[in-house]
């Protein structure tokens, strides 16, 4: 176990969210979450042994059988009814089961090729209480991101499961019973169903003097593999593979970096996490306090930074290779430039600041005067909300406030919960994922509109307040000239 | 899509694919499934994949399983086939039969159950208004449908025969008029059951009166009424139904049904030659079409919910429709603009509100002595 803890940042105090019902915490509506091991239950008598791992733990052994066995009698009975050609090409990662019964909502997920089953049940009542709508598609999504998350840190189930069985569970034991209990899903479904990144927008000149940052560091330390940079909680260049990014996003902006800003805005400061005293700029991850002290500890005992496993290709079965590789963060000005190396050195770790410090600097100054001298805030002027995902570039963008976001949101006040439920529900009765061009205008009693509009893959959800009687004809022009005004670079129209 | 009935004991009694018993291993887990869920006390309702939508019907003594391709109106359509199997059987008997003996084989008793499941099934796919629970009124003058109306009724009345609770006159799957008793009010679905009803037997009825006992499960699933069905003039006209609660009060109420009808026959033919004939080929060839100057409409569905039986009005699908989910559902050609489909659907509401008398059925029905 490495002595890195991932949760560190997250038990950090965290800035309250704007509304505190916006985020409900996920342990008030879930009935069980499980991690079963399919081929380690086959023997009759032993079938408990499939078990790896169950939420609540105090739950019975027979009924954590019962629970398990049943997820895997549905995948087998369904499995029965699809031909062939259909289950291979439906075969991809978190192949899903949505089992909806009169108490629960549960899901089920085939991960890692079907060698394991994770699933979570969300009590109805529990849901209703707290005014949560469950749209399964965003549950499916949030439970393979606590997949992702665990893999990011400890790498595939698979591979600590044939090491040592009893290690294996003790690991995913910690991390799930803690994860769940911290983990927070949003009042809005959409914003945990679409998994993307927020990318700033950068003119042409300001992307190359970031490339360029960034083809330097790799020129000039070869350690170094791969690199993400960020502004703020936005994202400005990676390097990452595309299925590594999400999970590494969303960890960077809603722990490192915050947990970051905390320390720099406390009185005082942390303690400076700087090699060198001149440097602006610290190092946000890793240990470095062996440096000119008498640690007493193993003489080759260098430099701690968190391990992280990120793709690398795929093996012959079809499974991610992964690698792993250390997360050396160091910000400067606002600007997060994150690395991820196979060997850390103490004279790597001094080199690199040496280089770095000046140049992030250098590069944090420009972009945050393009910042401040930014006319205001566009987002500010619109009177209607709206979320954005091209599934392509994994761009995800919109208004509603979150509290991890640093920027402001419309004034505009919140749609009613129904809505959120009519425009899933558009979402999944009108929209066909073979279609390349649509919209769908729905008109709800509260006289809110949702219009949910997919062209090139690229899909815009908006919610539009009425504020005059309006007919399809007018909500038309509406949209027409909502995207013509915020979306012109995003739809060809 | 596939439907299929057990008992709640895990014998399987039907299956829209083909042999149930060579399905025996799926019914068998779909039994435990559902009394897996049982005992956790807790009701199973549904599994869903990315292409397979499975939705699940507990009605004890009986379990439904449905199995699509597609996720909309599964619930309704179990809740359609279980109908079927209580208006062969009524709720009440079917309880007791299972309370008897729990491995009862039912298919010997739902002889003719495959039909009316398949005629259930060919509605979902072919009848835009089956989901809507209203009445399709076939369209037909004004005069000539009150004059029905009044004929049916009268001599309904004039037989003294106060068991007669409802008479009815459909057509090609829609309601041409309606008579009854103040107290019973005909529900949509049950009229639903009836259409299947004369769909799967239409050969049957078509060769001689039937009088059979029937259960209305959303009037009452407890009883039944004893149902009078025979097509007019020879098996070439609409086809009346009268519903009798004699329950054998009369030695033989079939004779009574049947004098009505012939009676119904005579007073229509009396009627003047020229309406006669009118009528005649109004009810045999229905002009169901709403004369709009423009193509770019394809079909629409316009259900009016004022009255106190929802009525539908709906074209006849001449290019291919897509289930209409909304009231009024208007589907218009791919190159049409928002702002031309608004300016139809005006219109086809003003037509429809012109042509009212003739697209719905406007006559007060509760009109039977009794």
């Amino acid at each position: 176990m490495y002595s890195y803890n991932p949760f560190r940042s997250w038990t950090a105090e965290k800035p309250e969210p704007s509304t505190k019902k916006d985020f409900l915490k996920l342990s008030d509506l879930i009935e069980f979450f499980f991690i079963a091991h399919p081929k380690s239950g086959t023997r009759e008598g032993e079938e408990h042994e499939r078990v790896m791992f169950y939420y609540p733990e105090n739950e019975t052994i027979d009924k954590k059988t019962d629970i398990t066995g049943f997820a895997i009698a549905i995948v087998h009975f369904t499995d029965d009814f699809t031909n062939k050609e259909d289950r291979l090409l439906s075969s991809s990662e978190y192949d899903h089961r949505y089992v909806t019964s009169k108490n629960c909502f549960e899901i089920v997920i085939q991960i890692e090729k079907g060698e394991f089953l994770m699933g979570i049940a969300l009590n109805r009542q529990s849901c209703l209480k707290n005014g949560y709508f469950v749209h399964l598609p965003t549950v499916k999504a949030i439970l393979a991101k606590t997949y992702e998350t665990y893999r990011l840190f400890y790498g595939t189930f698979i591979s600590l499961f044939n090491q040592n069985l009893e290690t294996f569970k003790e690991r995913i034991g910690t991390f799930f019973a803690h994860y769940l209990s911290i983990l927070r899903v949003n009042q809005i479904p959409f914003l945990d169903l679409f998994s993307g990144v927020d990318f700033m927008q950068l003119s042409s000149l300001e992307f190359l003097s970031v490339q360029c940052l960034v083809n330097r560091c790799i020129e000039e330390f070869s350690c170094i593999e791969k690199i993400i940079c960020l502004y703020q909680d936005q994202l400005m260049q990676y390097s990452v593979e595309k299925s590594d990014l999400i999970v590494l996003f969303r960890y960077l902006t809603q722990n490192l970096i915050p947990n970051a800003l905390q320390n720099e805005l406390q009185p005082g400061g942390a303690k400076k996490k700087s090699i060198s005293e001149s440097h602006i700029g610290k190092f946000i991850t890793g240990s470095i306090d062996f440096f000119g002290k008498e640690n007493g500890g193993a003489e080759n005992e260098g430099p701690t930074f968190p391990i992280v496993y990120l793709t690398s290709n795929e093996n012959a079965n079809g499974l991610p290779t992964l690698d792993a590789y250390h997360l050396v963060a160091y910000r400067a000005l606002n600007t997060t430039m994150c690395m991820f190396v196979k060997t850390v050195t103490p004279e790597f770790l001094q080199q690199l600041e040496d280089f770095l410090d000046p140049e992030l600097c250098k590069l944090g100054s420009m972009i945050g005067d393009k910042v401040s001298n930014a006319p205001r805030n566009a987002q500010n002027d619109m009177s209607f909300y709206f979320i954005y995902f091209n599934p392509d570039s994994l761009s995800l963008k919109t208004n509603f406030s979150s509290p991890y976001s640093t920027s402001s949101s419309t004034n505009v006040p919140l749609p009613p919960k129904s809505i959120y439920k009519l425009a899933c529900e558009t979402l999944e009765h009108f929209f066909d994922e073979k279609e390349e061009f649509v919209q769908v205008q729905v008109k709800d009693e509260s006289d809110w509109w949702v219009v949910v509009k997919k062209i090139n893959e690229r899909i815009l959800i908006l919610f539009i307040p009425n504020t005059a009687p309006s007919t399809i004809v007018d909500i038309h022009d509406t949209v027409t000239n909502i995207v013509k005004t915020y979306f012109a670079n995003m739809f060809i129209i | 899509m596939q439907v299929w009935i057990l008992s709640e004991y895990g014998k399987p009694i039907f299956s829209s694919c083909g042999c149930e018993n060579e399905l025996s291993d799926k019914f068998a887990l779909v039994h435990t499934l559902v009394k897996r869920y049982e005992a956790w006390g807790d009701d199973l309702l549904s599994l869903q994949t990315k292409s397979l939508f499975i939705r699940f019907c507990r009605r004890s003594p009986l379990i439904l399983c449905i199995i699509s391709k597609q996720p909309f109106n599964l619930s309704v359509q179990l809740d359609m086939v279980y109908d079927q199997v209580v208006s062969i059987l009524s709720k009440t008997r079917l309880e007791q039969i299972y309370a008897k003996k729990n491995n009862f084989d039912l298919r010997d008793w739902l002889t003719d159950i495959d039909k009316r499941v398949d005629a259930c099934m060919k509605g979902f796919n072919e009848d835009p208004v089956i989901f809507f629970s209203g009445f399709r009124i076939l369209p037909l003058a004004y005069t000539d449908r009150e004059f029905l109306h009044n004929t049916m009724a009268n001599e309904i009345n004039q037989t003294g025969a106060d068991h007669v609770v409802f008479g009815i006159l459909v057509a090609h799957r829609q309601l041409v008029v309606m008579v009854r008793q103040k107290n019973f009010n005909l529900n949509a679905t049950d009229f639903s059951i009836l259409i299947s009803f004369i769909e799967c037997h239409s050969f049957q009825i078509g060769q001689s009166e039937n009088f059979i006992p029937i259960c209305l499960p959303h009037y009452n699933p407890d009883g039944c009424f004893y149902a009078y069905i025979s097509y007019l003039w020879e098996g070439k006209g609409p086809c009346l139904i009268l519903f009798s609660n004699s329950g054998f009060k009369e030695l033989d109420p079939s004779y009574t049904l049947k004098n009505i009808r012939m009676r119904f026959e005579e007073k229509i033919n009396a009627w003047e030659k020229e309406k006669v004939i009118h009528l005649k080929n109004s009810l045999i060839h229905p002009d169901s079409t709403i004369k709009m100057e423009t193509g770019d409409l394809w079909h629409f569905v316009y259900k009016n919910m004022y009255m106190d039986s929802s009525q539908i009005c709906c074209s006849s699908p001449q290019k291919p429709w897509i289930t209409p989910e909304e009231i009024a559902t208007l589907n218009n050609g791919p190159l049409v603009t928002q702002k031309t489909a608004m300016i139809i659907a005006e219109k086809m509401l003003r037509i429809l509100r012109q042509d009212e008398k003739r697209v719905f059925f406007l006559i007060p029905p509760g009109v039977l002595n009794g």
